[in-house]
């Protein structure tokens, strides 16, 4: 299920992996929902890709991951 | 999400005046359930103009295109909120995709619920989280 993603300083990279991918594009199909919901679910869809990662760690990558990518 | 507003009202026929448009910005931004004083006050800090009497109107037509529901909280006033289509989303875990569905039987089994603790149901949020069922061979 994991995707070896390397991780620097807590946050993961994005890379060309499907976990990624999927991130994105449910926080991309819930931007019209209030942001804290679109966050939580895009939450979710990487532990699911990723439960080896605490609540914290989680958030900060996909936080990272959404910044980076102008998704906001 | 208010330019898909501004159509559903021009569809149903409603001129798309600058102040209307105010108010149906002030109500797709709006969190809450506001009031018309409310919707009044949000008004008139984007086009100062707006009176009350518009506020009234433009609701009230709102209300008749069912463009807005109006909620009755038994406080001696009413409270309106934007009328989007009901639905909720199954997000697949694995693709990340998000499909939006529509389902009586739980509309009503959400109802059931909050009236069996003794409660009207003003509001809720449910998303569910899955994985595609493998097909049997």
């Amino acid at each position: 299920m994991t995707c070896n993603i390397p991780v620097q300083e807590g946050v993961r990279k994005p890379a060309d992996c499907k976990c990624y991918s999927a991130v994105m594009r449910t926080y991309g199909s819930l931007r019209d929902e209030p942001h804290i919901v679109a966050m939580d679910a895009a939450i979710r869809v990487y532990r699911f890709h990723h439960p080896e990662d605490n609540k914290h760690a989680a958030h900060l990558t996909v936080e990272r991951w959404l910044a980076e990518g102008h998704v906001h | 999400m208010f330019k898909e507003l501004q159509q559903k009202c021009s569809a149903a026929g409603l001129k798309m005046t600058g102040q209307r448009k105010v108010i149906l910005q002030v109500l797709e931004e709006a969190e809450d359930h506001p009031s018309v004083e409310v919707v009044y006050e949000r008004a008139k800090v984007i086009d100062s103009s707006i009176s009350i009497a518009t506020v009234y109107r433009t609701l009230n037509l709102l209300d008749e295109l069912d463009l807005v529901i109006k909620h009755e909280f038994q406080e001696g006033y009413s409270r309106y909120e934007v009328n989007w289509d009901h639905h909720h989303h199954l997000v697949d875990l694995e693709t990340g995709e998000v499909i939006e569905f529509q389902n009586e039987e739980l509309e009503r089994i959400k109802h059931k619920i909050a009236e069996d603790l003794g409660y009207d149901l003003v509001d809720h949020r449910l998303e569910l989280y899955g994985k595609k069922l493998k097909k049997k061979k």
